[in-house]
């Protein structure tokens, strides 16, 4: 081994970087123009939305720029028709689909047929047979009939009125007949999104998957429709990169190798918008983090104490929800105008928004008494024994519970436990990996610290606050938490089909679930679109939509 | 060359044996016990030290008293130990030295840069909690990791090598396929596991209550003594062979007295070298576990925690970042130079003396 | 030395064996590949119930041990839950991206640690010598992502000021890689920060350790009688010591590349590479309790058979060792 050989080899090797490095500049220059490259922090499984392990963020944001859809949801909350207009008829429910004529899937290489009526109804089927990892059938099932009225018409007729019928018929719900019937829908689209019949790539929407296009662990490339009947796309080709560290995706669009990025937003993420050539849109999301009181719900072991009321209420005015928004996004300058969600399911920003919660402000005087109220003795008056409450012999100290690994939710949880502490409140950290999976389903927690993910359509919600009865009524209420008149108005709210009288029965459940605090919601989760200045027609969409909704109308200096 | 590892050991019985600045240390049934091998590895190698040299005879105490003031002669271990001692110091008295608790959240004074207004030396954190205390309490919480992980990996592993390498045998056999078993283990899953397994929060042992810090020290050490076993096992299958311990067995010493009497303090030097190690290995893996989310939770400050969350705002909000950082570097390199030290001044290969 | 490979791979059998009976009860006890789908509001219970029969997950560990026992034999690993994609083709392709990485890395690691460790030997406390070790002593002391994070914005920052694109910081490939020459230089261009985190640690260990080996060679009786012989100092360094001062550095070099198939986690998810340690982190997230296993055994015969070529080689090499 000879010294002098391995500097001529290093040597070697700097000068063909040096070479190298103006070539790929120009190289990379070649390529711009009509492709955008996303930076996705996960990569999906499979390709099919419908089955189980089919719904991850980016696998439905790579399914919707190439599977129609009947309804989008716009940046403002409502449903517009994209791929057929619907008449509504009652008693009994009646939908009528009119589908757009010229609507044709696409077959690279091979010829366009048209959606058909046939479309949907297969699609109904695929979605209730049972031998299928349907992931859900909410909807789908309360349809009693259906029946063909032509090529381009199909009518279904319900058993109850289904308050949620524009989420119906989404991408991947109407589905190629000629294409799905027959097949074993649960090894469908997992690796592409093919006709599984002869093997070629299918796409209603303005984009298709071409073979070959996913090359798992690095990225995905989809390619423009030609043959799209809607506006078609303008830009030729759409990459996802999978880089699963935010940090690397950051600093990959400063270093312009990708465009966009849809992060989580976090601290390191504002510099980005004063960065030149970077643009941030930052919306408000459908994601709603609360806590969750455990009042007797599974086999515990679980601090009985959050039984009684007062101390719901104690723990409600002594946490300082606005301090805590503060903190995390006003003063971070992450999301700054952020507010404090004041109710569950109806966020801020619909217009029948109406804070119902507002009154729990942070009040550690009020918190005080409520606890003296209840019957507990000590508290911070008494700091030699800790300063915690003790009532009836049980200590006022809670398990809190996160899923492990969430930073944001460590750091609300900090602020409360801090907080609390003021008022002799005693807060554990309890974060396990299966927080959510194990702990929650099973009740093995005291207050739990989650999020659920809103929407624009408002029914379903007694599956989560209804009064939990027998094997299919509110599976989803993990709290021991019943009340009849919330119970039946959210029940009630899931058949209304006129909008203003939904939100009126579902706020009317609102208020009768103040009083009795289950729950306490804290704020929605900003949400990040970052993209670079070249790249023009993005509009941050806050719903579940996410980026991708208006693709087509995209472009790229 | 791993990222979440083990301290440097050997793979195999018959590989050599390394120390994170390279000496080879005893392997399988070739340990280097070569009298009057000459070295340079001693830098300061004394008249006094070579007088000795020319003894014949030494009681353990004088070899002791040897190792100690050739220790006192190495001056930059000497310096990492004054300033080892003066950073634990810090840390022990985190209590009186820092100006706040470090879970007191001030709300109205968020990620604040380094400043001497208010004592913020180290600058404030995203929810305003002082950084420079928050730091201080992380060296106590490191160094509690650190110091349990030693010893219990050191004293585990001491065991398991001793009796292996003294007894031979199917008993040998038995604990180094076990030693294989955990080193076949990919150290990320165990860790994984382990914090799953264990759950977050303390470890209640009915009279005991320990702090979270026990239970990642623990499954740092339940991955850290093979290094040491491997070690112990190698010395004592050479020392076995010795006149003394053949002597020792002749007049009817026990088992245990010949290993604990006589074998051990004979086998001293590596496995006190080696613990310098493993303490430098826990430090830089504890900040591993935080940056995969299964190390210290916060609130508790660590020093590997206080990295991993200010990681991600390193680029705003350096100091969240550099203070604990720097922190871990000073110590991980001045436990380094002591280890490198304490085996200039310990290692029995380097004492031209008999055996 | 026929008989002691055959008697090493027989006793590893067994240890395989065990480690994963322990391994698998602990990870299909703490992951839950349906955790999102349960999660869902409203969702498809039987949809759930399905997918759980169809992979054995209502069955007792023991049971669905043997399951895993008979599709890791018969069936290649199986498959995932989740899709029921073939997990082996999967993580073949994996590791072809880690061997790039770690291969590169090792020689990396290699070539500077002897040359350095070499001179810093013959030229003992050399200015030299101190500023390697003080170096050396850094570089063992740097968290791994920590360095990453760092290299990543340094580069981009050049890039955005000079744009001068020297190395990527995402990934193993451009969106359209090209082909031939440009193909290898943006896959270069791509690798070496990863290679350069992942290869800094070993660095400073390696070369500390190939400095001591020199020393101890270089200070042994036959090279101070090739000395004494009036052999040239250069010849008595490279050919005498060099060679058997590399013996033990080649053997510790053999050991650690067996770890490294599951070593590359952290560096693998900071450059977003899609090699094993991502496989494992992405499953692990996904809690594909299958994939976890299989990843878990491939990198554990890897440790064993590195071991057995480590040993193998240092018989060859070393005549004082023998091997039975």
């Amino acid at each position: 081994m000879h010294l002098r050989k391995l500097w001529l080899l290093a040597g070697v090797v700097l000068a063909a970087l040096a070479v190298v490095t103006t070539g790929s500049a120009s190289q990379q220059s070649a390529q711009a123009g009509g492709t955008v490259i996303f930076g996705a922090d996960q990569e999906p499984g499979i390709l099919n939305g419908d089955i189980i392990g089919g719904n991850l963020f980016w696998g439905t944001e790579v399914i919707s720029p190439v599977f129609p859809t009947t309804y989008r949801v716009y940046p403002d909350f409502s449903f517009r028709p994209e791929l057929a207009t619907t008449t509504v008829q009652n008693n009994p429910f009646r939908l009528t689909y009119h589908i757009k004529r010229n609507a044709v899937w696409y077959e690279a290489g091979g010829p366009t047929r048209p959606i058909t009526a046939a479309d949907y109804v297969t699609g109904l089927s695929v979605i209730m047979n049972k031998n299928f990892k349907i992931l859900s059938q909410t909807g789908y099932e309360d349809i009693k009939s259906s029946r063909i009225i032509n090529k381009k018409t199909v009518r279904f007729t319900f058993s109850k009125p289904f308050a949620g019928w524009k989420t119906l018929f989404g991408a991947q719900a109407v589905m190629p007949s000629f294409a799905v019937s027959g097949e074993d829908f649960n090894k469908v689209w997992i690796n592409d999104m093919n006709n599984p019949k002869d093997g070629k790539p299918i796409s209603g929407g303005p984009f298709y998957l071409p073979n070959g296009g996913w090359d798992r662990g690095k990225q995905l490339t989809l390619l423009r429709n030609p043959k799209y009947w809607g506006p078609k796309a303008k830009l030729a080709k759409a990459v996802y990169r999978f880089l699963p560290d935010t940090n690397t995706t950051a600093e990959a669009i400063r270093g312009r190798e990708v465009d966009v990025i849809y992060p989580q937003p976090q601290l390191f993420l504002v510099p980005l918008r004063h960065t030149a050539g970077i643009k941030v849109q930052v919306g408000r999301g459908p994601i709603f983090e609360h806590i969750d009181f455990n009042m007797g719900f599974g086999k515990g072991p679980f601090n009985p104490l959050l039984k009684n009321l007062k101390v719901r209420q104690a723990i409600a005015y002594g946490i300082d929800r606005r301090a805590i928004v503060s903190a995390l996004y006003t003063k971070t300058d992450i999301a700054p105008g952020l507010p404090v969600l004041n109710d569950p399911i109806i966020l801020t920003g619909n217009k029948n928004y109406k804070g119902h919660w507002k009154g729990y402000t942070h009040n550690a005087k009020k918190a005080i008494a409520l606890m003296k109220s209840a019957g507990c003795t000590g508290g911070p008056a008494t700091p030699g024994a800790g300063g915690v409450w003790t009532c009836n012999g049980t200590k006022a100290s809670f398990k809190f519970k996160w899923k492990s690994g969430n930073q944001l939710r460590e750091l609300s949880f900090e602020a409360m436990q801090a907080q609390l502490k003021d008022v002799g409140i005693q807060l554990v950290a309890d974060d396990t990996p299966n927080a959510l999976s194990q702990d929650l389903p099973n009740g093995n927690y005291d207050i739990i610290l989650f999020a659920w993910v809103g929407s624009p359509d408002i029914s379903g919600w007694d599956d989560i606050y209804g009064c939990r009865s027998g094997s299919d009524h509110a599976q989803d209420n993990n709290q021991g938490y019943c009340d009849k008149t919330v119970d039946r108005d959210l029940v009630n709210a899931n058949h209304q089909l006129v909008p203003a009288r939904q939100y009126a029965l579902t706020n009317a459940a609102l208020a009768q679930m103040v009083k009795q605090v289950p729950t306490v919601p804290l704020f929605q989760k900003p949400t990040y679109l970052i993209y670079r200045t070249s790249m023009k027609g993005l509009l941050e969409n806050p719903t579940s939509e996410g980026p991708v909704w208006n693709i087509n109308k995209w472009t790229k200096a | 060359m791993t990222e979440v590892s083990r301290p440097p050991e050997p793979g195999s019985p018959d590989a050599p044996l390394v120390d994170l600045d390279g000496t080879l240390y005893a392997s399988g049934s070739q340990v280097r016990t070569m009298p009057g091998a000459p070295t340079d590895l001693a830098p300061e190698l004394t008249d006094s030290a070579l007088a000795h040299e020319s003894g014949l005879e030494l009681k353990a105490r004088s070899q002791w008293a040897y190792a100690r003031s050739r220790f006192f002669r190495h001056r930059l271990a000497m310096g990492s130990l004054v300033v080892l001692i003066a950073v634990l110091l810090c840390g022990a008295f985190a209590g009186h030295i820092a100006s706040y608790s470090y879970d007191a959240i001030d709300l109205n004074n968020i990620n604040a840069g380094p400043t001497t207004t208010a004592h913020h030396y180290f600058g404030t954190d995203q929810l305003g909690r002082d950084y420079f205390s928050r730091v201080l309490y992380g060296i106590r919480t490191s160094a509690r990791v650190a110091f349990f992980v030693s010893i219990l990996s050191t004293i585990l592993g001491t065991l398991v090598g001793s009796f292996a390498g003294y007894f031979g045998g199917w008993l040998d056999n038995l604990l180094m396929r076990f030693t294989d078993l955990i080193l076949t283990l990919p150290p990320l899953a165990v860790l994984l596991v382990a914090a799953a397994r264990l759950g977050n929060g303390t470890i209640n042992l009915g009279l005991f209550h320990l702090g979270q810090e026990y239970r990642v020290a623990l499954i740092l050490a339940l991955l850290f003594w093979t290094g040491i076993a491997r070690v112990v096992r190698g010395l004592f299958l050479s020392l076995r062979e010795k006149e003394y311990v053949e002597a020792a067995k002749a007049s009817g010493s026990g088992d245990v007295r010949i290993i604990f009497r006589h074998m051990l303090p004979n086998s001293m030097g590596p496995i006190i070298v080696n613990m310098t190690l493993v303490t430098a290995g826990a430090i830089l893996t504890e900040s591993a576990l935080s940056f995969l989310g299964f190390g210290i939770k916060p609130p508790t400050a660590a020093l590997g925690n206080l990295i991993a969350q200010g990681e991600t705002q390193m680029q705003t909000q350096w100091w969240l970042v550099v203070f604990p950082g720097l922190t871990i570097v000073i110590i991980v390199m001045c436990i380094n130079f002591i280890g490198d030290g304490l085996r200039d001044a310990l290692d029995p290969t380097q004492r031209r003396i008999r055996a | 030395m026929v008989t002691y490979i055959i008697r090493r791979l027989l006793y590893s059998i067994p240890v395989l064996f065990v480690s994963s009976f322990l391994i698998f009860t602990f990870v299909a006890t703490t992951t839950d590949p349906l955790e999102a789908a349960k999660m869902q509001p409203n969702v498809n219970k039987a949809a759930i119930a399905l997918v759980q029969k169809e992979n054995h997950l209502d069955k007792p560990i023991i049971e669905r041990y043997g399951y895993w026992v008979q599709d890791a034999f018969t069936h290649d690993f199986g498959k995932t839950i989740l899709g029921s994609r073939p997990i082996l083709p999967d993580m073949l392709n994996r590791l072809k991206v880690t061997l790039q990485l770690i291969i590169a890395a090792e020689v990396l690691t290699l070539l500077l640690a002897i040359a350095v460790g070499v001179y810093s030997a013959v030229r003992q406390y050399s200015i030299f010598d101190y500023s390697m070790t003080t170096l050396s002593f850094l570089g063992l002391a740097i968290p791994v992502f920590w360095l990453g994070l760092i290299l990543q914005i340094i580069f981009v920052n050049i890039f955005n000021k000079w744009g001068v694109r020297i190395f990527y910081t995402s990934g193993l490939d451009n969106v359209d890689p090209g082909t031939g020459l440009h193909f290898l230089i943006q896959r270069i261009q791509h690798l070496v920060l990863p290679v350069f985190t992942l290869a800094t640690i070993s660095i400073a260990g390696y070369s500390r350790f190939m400095r001591a080996s020199m020393l101890e060679v270089i200070n042994a009786d036959y090279i101070r009688t090739a000395r004494a012989k009036g052999l040239i100092e250069r010849r008595v360094v490279l050919k005498h010591a060099f060679r058997n001062a590399l013996i033990p550095l080649m053997t510790l070099a053999a050991i650690d590349f067996g770890t490294l198939f599951g070593g590359t986690v952290i560096t693998e998810t900071v450059y977003g590479l899609p090699g094993m340690g991502r496989y494992f982190i992405d499953a692990l997230s996904g809690g594909e309790t299958y994939v976890i296993m299989a990843w878990l055994m491939v990198t554990s015969v890897m440790v064993v058979f590195f071991n057995l070529v480590a040993d193998v080689v240092l018989g060859f090499l070393d005549p004082r060792i023998r091997l039975d």
